[in-house]
């Protein structure tokens, strides 16, 4: 699928990233790049390394070799001051939404403004959270509490607090999970149209097929830690690999075992 | 962000120019609101915008507010593609009067 904002100019640049999770290696040299202006759909199984993937390029890790460039700042060398400074530029929708339940939804969506735009006018902030809102069809619920609310629309005002300050490079973790198919067919609207009209760059980590198809200008697949392969919709539908074929076709993988290594792991020794 | 300002047959238009963001939307809303508060009616032209952030617009929300409440013309003008898009992510292109020219705005005024 091509679109004219995409510009070729790289957004993130991973590479060789290996990371460990104490003595276990997790991503065995992950390398790919993700354009500005692109929607880049990272999907794999459960322990396929996407989330671990997410995290990496969150900068919640430090890797164990490789870099990690966003917006051309290698996150593994720079200063937390200016990794602060990049944050600005990054909006996260966390899966389970992680709003303050202290807070009304109003001051939730607002909180990134009052921690990093200080210099703008409290009626601007109200106004561009109220917008935030609307554009995630939540208008009319700044005053209300986040245990008020459904699944759905924690999930929504989680999405407004990510963009509230407009970032140019967008993650989203799981945005379809745990919702009903219609409000999952809206978030991935809203994610085409963030593209589209505030230019961003979007990383959506997912296992939903029909969503992935729908918003994808790429998809990068993982399985154990490894890139299977990056391409269009078109080319991860058509490719042969037995692995990807699986995951479309949602088939068990009949994985063979190494029974030395099996036994390691039940045994410890 | 640039931006120039100028009367036309009874308006003052403001034309914003470049990128309006985080950095220089309080000088487009101080400019928008100072000229409002000075009882003038208002044109904001957004031809020259190739990019304009929630906090621009939220500058153009509370200007057209504002001159709701004391009773003054207000409008945007030749809004660019870019301009448009942001405004139709949050359906503000059904609030704000929208118009192609000055020109058609003044027509409209007849």
């Amino acid at each position: 699928m091509n679109h004219t904002s995409i510009t070729g100019r790289p957004a993130i640049e991973v590479k060789d990233l290996v990371t460990h999770y104490g003595s276990r290696e997790i991503l065995h040299g992950i390398s790919l790049t993700i354009n500005e202006g692109e929607i880049m759909i990272i999907m794999g199984g459960s322990g396929s390394g996407k989330s671990t993937f997410l995290r990496y390029i969150l900068g919640l890790g430090t890797p164990t070799t490789g870099s990690i460039k966003l917006l051309d700042k290698d996150i593994t060398k720079i200063s937390s001051s200016e990794m602060l400074e990049l944050r600005k530029n990054m909006g996260v929708s966390f899966q389970g939404g992680a709003l303050l339940s202290s807070m009304t939804v109003g001051e939730n969506i607002r909180l990134p403004l009052y921690e990093h735009q200080s210099q703008l006018n409290e009626q601007t902030m109200r106004i561009m959270s109220r917008m935030k809102l609307e554009v995630v069809n939540l208008g009319g619920f700044e005053n209300f509490m986040p245990s008020q609310l459904s699944g759905g629309m924690i999930k929504r005002a989680a999405v407004a607090r990510a963009i509230v300050m407009d970032p140019k490079l967008m993650f989203f973790d799981e945005p379809s999970a745990g919702l009903d198919p219609v409000v999952s067919a809206e978030l991935d609207e809203l994610i085409l149209k963030l593209r589209d009209a505030m230019k961003m760059t979007i990383v959506v980590v997912t296992h939903e097929l029909d969503s992935a198809f729908k918003i994808a200008d790429r998809i990068t697949v993982l399985d154990n830690g490894h890139i299977l392969m990056t391409g269009t919709v078109e080319e991860v539908k058509n490719s042969t690999n037995d692995r990807i074929q699986s995951m479309l076709n949602r088939r068990p993988s009949n994985e063979e075992i190494n029974a030395d290594e099996y036994l390691q792991r039940l045994t410890g020794m | 962000m640039k931006y120039n300002t100028r009367e036309d047959n009874g308006y003052t238009v403001i034309e914003l120019d470049g990128e309006v963001d985080l950095s220089c939307s309080p000088e487009a809303r101080k400019q928008i609101l100072d000229c409002l508060s000075d009882g003038r009616h208002l044109l904001v032209d957004l031809s020259a915008v190739v990019y304009i952030d929630s906090s621009g617009v939220a500058s153009l929300v509370e200007g057209y507010q504002m001159a709701k409440k004391k009773d003054l013309k207000f409008g945007l003008v030749s809004v660019s593609e870019a301009a448009m898009s942001v405004l139709q992510l949050a359906r503000l292109d059904k609030v704000f009067p929208i118009h192609a020219s000055v020109e058609e705005r003044l027509q409209e005024d007849d």
